[in-house]
């Protein structure tokens, strides 16, 4: 019983760190979207002069 | 006023512009200067990919504690020998699927964390370009126009606006330059008409004509007028000659240089006779006669011309 309850959370462990993974390479993209990104963000309302 | 003879560095080139960004860990500031110390604390800068690494270093170290942690209690709670070596086992194999996998999706979870930081960090990131911006118009003011120069530059890469490109304007009107100058000028075109860039980009035609590009000639003849008005008609026959640099430009800006042919010199003309004259497949419009006609009238003595004279 104890064998199971202790494999069941290393898993579960694991299948939540897999999701995590896969979320994050789904949501990664190109390292140009990066600088865009920034350049955007730092264009917006800026008053750097 | 005397123009000022400097060298510039040569521009530090990246494959991203993000990898420009530095932070001073001590002052916990951002900087995008090629300066390896920081000018207010001297200690040493730590490029962002480093310091993003560490982070991500950091972690997984945090993630490991957990995993010993999560392991050893499963271990130490084991209630007969059998299930200790059993929990031992599945720990280990658990471990190194665990390892394995992040090293498997090792660049998103860098690109991930990269993104995280720039977008948390991103108030402090223009509060050290401001940062740099200061600096650079301490040198303006104390007459220290390359290290200027140079300061503007790295911030034109990440700021994208008429006031750092003004600004850059004026300090390279007060630089002699010279055609083995790193210059840009597509880069420095402002949004609206501005004396100063004008007056820049007239130097850098009489230096390096490869710089006056599609967008710069159209610049000119959306202003015009104005350009006139500040620089008188030679400036803008001065582009209009420098539009016949190539074949797309002649057919983009064909009225425009038909507009200044009379007043363009032998060399120029002739340049635009070969082209014509190379191309014979191509729909030069009123161009073409108005060429043929000009060298008829001026230029049918001329033996450079006497091929294109029928």
């Amino acid at each position: 019983m104890y064998s199971i309850v202790f494999t069941s959370a290393l898993v579960l462990i694991l299948i939540w760190k897999i999701y995590k993974l896969f979320k994050n390479k789904r949501s990664s993209g190109h390292f140009e979207d990066i600088d865009d990104e920034l350049v955007i963000m730092l264009n917006e309302g800026d008053s750097i002069g | 006023m005397a123009k000022q003879a400097v060298r510039f560095s040569k521009k530090k080139r990246t494959q991203y512009r993000f990898q420009k960004l530095k932070m001073c860990k001590k002052c916990n500031r951002y900087s995008v200067l090629n300066d390896e110390n920081c000018p207010k604390c001297a200690s040493e800068f730590v490029g962002i990919e480093s310091l993003v690494k560490s982070i991500f270093k950091n972690r997984l170290l945090t993630e490991s504690i957990w995993i010993l942690i999560i392991v050893c209690m499963g271990i130490v709670a084991a209630p007969t020998v059998e299930t200790l070596y059993y929990s031992l086992i599945a720990g280990v194999i658990f471990v190194i699927s665990y390892v394995l996998l992040t090293s498997i999706f090792m660049k998103s979870e860098y690109f991930i964390q990269l993104k995280k930081l720039l977008r948390v960090d991103f108030k402090k990131i223009q509060a050290g370009i401001q940062f740099d911006s200061d600096l650079a118009k301490e040198d303006v003011k104390q007459d220290q126009l390359a290290p200027a120069y140079e300061k503007l530059r790295e911030i034109g890469d990440f700021m994208d606006n008429d006031q750092v490109k003004i600004r850059r304007v004026m300090v390279l009107n007060e630089i002699a330059l010279r055609s083995d100058m790193e210059l840009e000028l597509e880069e420095l075109i402002p949004s609206s008409y501005d004396k100063d860039f004008v007056k820049y980009a007239l130097e850098v035609l009489k230096i390096n004509r490869t710089l006056i590009t599609k967008k710069c000639i159209a610049y000119f003849i959306h202003y015009r007028d104005a350009v006139v008005i500040d620089f008188g008609m030679d400036s803008l026959i001065s582009v209009a000659g420098t539009a016949l640099r190539m074949k797309l430009y002649i057919l983009e800006f064909s009225g425009f240089i038909e507009e200044f042919l009379d007043y363009f010199p032998k060399e120029r003309l002739l340049r635009l006779c070969n082209i014509v004259h190379a191309n014979p497949d191509v729909e030069w419009g009123s161009l073409e006669e108005k060429t043929k006609r000009l060298v008829a009238m001026k230029y049918h003595y001329d033996p450079d011309f006497k091929r294109f004279v029928s």
